[in-house]
């Protein structure tokens, strides 16, 4: 089933791979975004009609994955696939409250990224 | 019964042993003859008069006469009703053919209860050990030295009475000034740290009740009137007196160039370990990069796979990993020096060609951040004029910086150039850099030139 992926990744080059990657995995992908201010736009544009949102932890300008992840949840229920270099226990605490659908540590491979969105059709959207 | 009429005074006067009796505003009301001897004084010369201006200080001499220790252990027995054994005082007493003369004593003052229960009379028993405390002398200069040398202050600490006595370093350890401290203990508590001044006091209380010797150790900060923090180290030992009253026994140990070392070592672990975390962090991130950068380029690839596919791929990756070689610390953070990297990544880049390159660039130190996409933006435009280059042609790459942060990097190839244009994946990966980096970049080929120019800020946004 495809789905309506959005790209929240402030390393370019990423998230020009991930974009490719998912694209030829067969899915969609509805924004890109690399802080919290451009994914709230992406999302107010798609209407919310987004299945998942690929969250980088870290974001561009200070801006705080966790934060951008709690907002797409609480206002269109996007859950996060969470990316992260260095997830801490504290971080993947405050990350949890937000139900994400899994978290990839960086570097990770095609096959771990494609496997971790699978897992979000079982619990599709309402 | 006849009527004798007992003579109190003769018989004061009379007591084979030196007493001295005051009243209760400690005026002198009589002393044994023995006492008169002793301190070569005759009875109407000291009868009637305060005791502390019976026995003035040397005013030639100060410190010979303790004056203040004495006030506080006679108006300690005045408070308590409990009799009072002093530690070795110094009391100089005015000799009869002028001047003072040296005498050291630990006086007993004992009080005598009226009939309304208060403290009618003090007796004071003077006990002379002057010959004692010079025949120790040696013993004290060989002590005093030990101490000097090892940079102790010591200190005696009667709880009872507050009375603080200590070598002059003491008061040099709290920031007083000589004869500013005064007899107690209670002005150099007050500059003992808050924060250390409960368990300071909970722990010479809970070893007051030990028995004799028992070792004490603690160690405080003291804040000196200027707000400079000093850190000491106490180490003493419980000796009571005669009567059984506790006595504190101790030396006095600045420890603060030790705990300023400690601080700076805990607090560079701190800087360590964050360090650690964030190369550890660069360098995922990094692999990442090389990861991604890789599956841009494998879904790229056409069949029959060439030498030169797997050149542009070892390029690229190249071109991420070398800022990490030139990773340093300033402060706190990591940066990249870009005068020594960029060269090194053009000529990296120029390896196995022999086309004519000059690279300048000011001394800028970059985040990891800004300078990965800048080496790739580098390795991208270089590596598609490359193979475009005739023997005369001329690479020049500058990276300055001007006012507000602002830098700009140029790179124009000048010379005749083979026809060709820049594959797809080379102009986005160009134009994702740039937009990463928030900048602007601009291009022209005219016939025998080649010239881009990309202006970014130095810093993040």
């Amino acid at each position: 089933m495809a789905l309506r992926v959005m790209i929240v990744e402030d390393e370019m080059l990423l998230a020009l791979d991930l974009e490719e990657m998912l694209v030829d995995a067969g899915h969609l992908v509805v924004g890109r975004a690399a802080d919290m201010a451009e994914a709230i736009r992406a999302a107010e544009s798609a209407d919310g009609a987004v299945d998942v949102a690929i969250m980088d932890m870290n974001l561009a300008r200070g801006s705080n994955g966790v934060e951008t992840a709690g907002v797409l949840r609480q206002r269109w229920d996007i859950p996060c696939l969470f990316v992260s270099g260095n997830l801490d226990d504290a971080m993947r605490a405050r990350a949890e409250q937000w139900e994400p659908i899994g978290f990839v540590g960086k570097p990770y491979s095609e096959r771990e990224l494609l496997s971790a969105l699978e897992s979000t059709q079982l619990g599709a959207k309402r | 019964m006849s009527q004798v009429s007992t003579d109190f005074a003769a018989i004061l006067g009379g007591m084979p042993q030196p007493y001295l009796v005051l009243d209760a505003n400690l005026s002198i009301v009589g002393a044994s003859d023995s006492y008169l001897t002793l301190t070569s004084r005759t009875r109407s010369d000291i009868v009637g008069r305060h005791i502390l201006e019976a026995f003035p200080p040397n005013p030639d001499e100060p410190g010979s006469v303790e004056q203040d220790a004495l006030a506080v252990s006679l108006n300690h027995v005045l408070k308590t009703g409990e009799a009072h054994e002093m530690a070795v005082i110094q009391y100089d007493i005015p000799a009869m053919e002028g001047g003072f003369s040296q005498r050291f004593w630990t006086p007993i003052h004992t009080p005598v209860i009226g009939n309304d229960g208060e403290v009618a009379f003090i007796i004071q028993n003077p006990m002379d050990v002057t010959e004692r405390v010079l025949k120790n002398r040696e013993a004290d200069a060989r002590l005093r030295v030990a101490l000097h040398a090892a940079d102790l202050a010591s200190w005696e600490y009667e709880p009872d009475t507050d009375i603080w006595r200590r070598s002059p370093a003491v008061d040099e350890l709290f920031g007083f000034n000589p004869g500013e401290g005064g007899p107690v203990a209670t002005p150099f508590f007050a500059r003992m740290h808050p924060d250390d001044y409960t368990r300071v006091g909970d722990h010479m209380r809970s070893k007051a009740q030990c028995p004799d010797q028992t070792v004490m150790n603690f160690d405080y900060r003291i804040v000196l009137p200027d707000g400079a923090v000093r850190h000491v180290s106490s180490r003493g030992e419980i000796l009571r007196t005669s009567s059984g009253k506790v006595r504190m026994i101790g030396v006095l140990m600045d420890v603060t160039a030790d705990r300023v070392r400690e601080e700076a070592l805990a607090q560079a672990l701190r800087q360590q370990e964050l360090l650690l975390a964030e190369v550890n962090h660069r360098v995922k991130n990094s692999l990442q990069l090389v990861v991604s950068t890789l599956r841009l380029q494998a879904r790229r690839l056409t069949f029959p796979i060439t030498p030169s596919a797997f050149e542009e791929a070892i390029a690229r990756v190249r071109a991420i990993i070398s800022v990490h070689e030139r990773l340093y610390r300033s402060e706190d953070l990591l940066t990249v020096d870009m005068s020594t990297h960029l060269p090194k990544l053009a000529e990296d880049i120029m390896a196995h060609n022999e086309p004519r390159l000059s690279v300048h660039v000011d001394s800028i130190g970059l985040a990891p951040e800004r300078a990965i996409p800048v080496s790739v933006i580098v390795n991208e435009l270089l590596t598609s004029f490359l193979p475009r280059a005739k023997p005369d042609t001329m690479f020049a790459i500058s990276l300055s910086e001007a006012a507000g942060g602002l830098l700009t990097l140029t790179i124009e190839v000048s010379g005749s150039l083979k026809p060709g244009r820049m594959a797809e994946l080379a102009t986005k990966l160009i134009a994702s850099m740039v937009n990463q980096l928030g900048g602007s970049f601009e291009e022209c080929e005219k016939p025998g030139v080649y010239l881009s120019v990309l202006s970014f800020a130095k810093a993040v946004a």
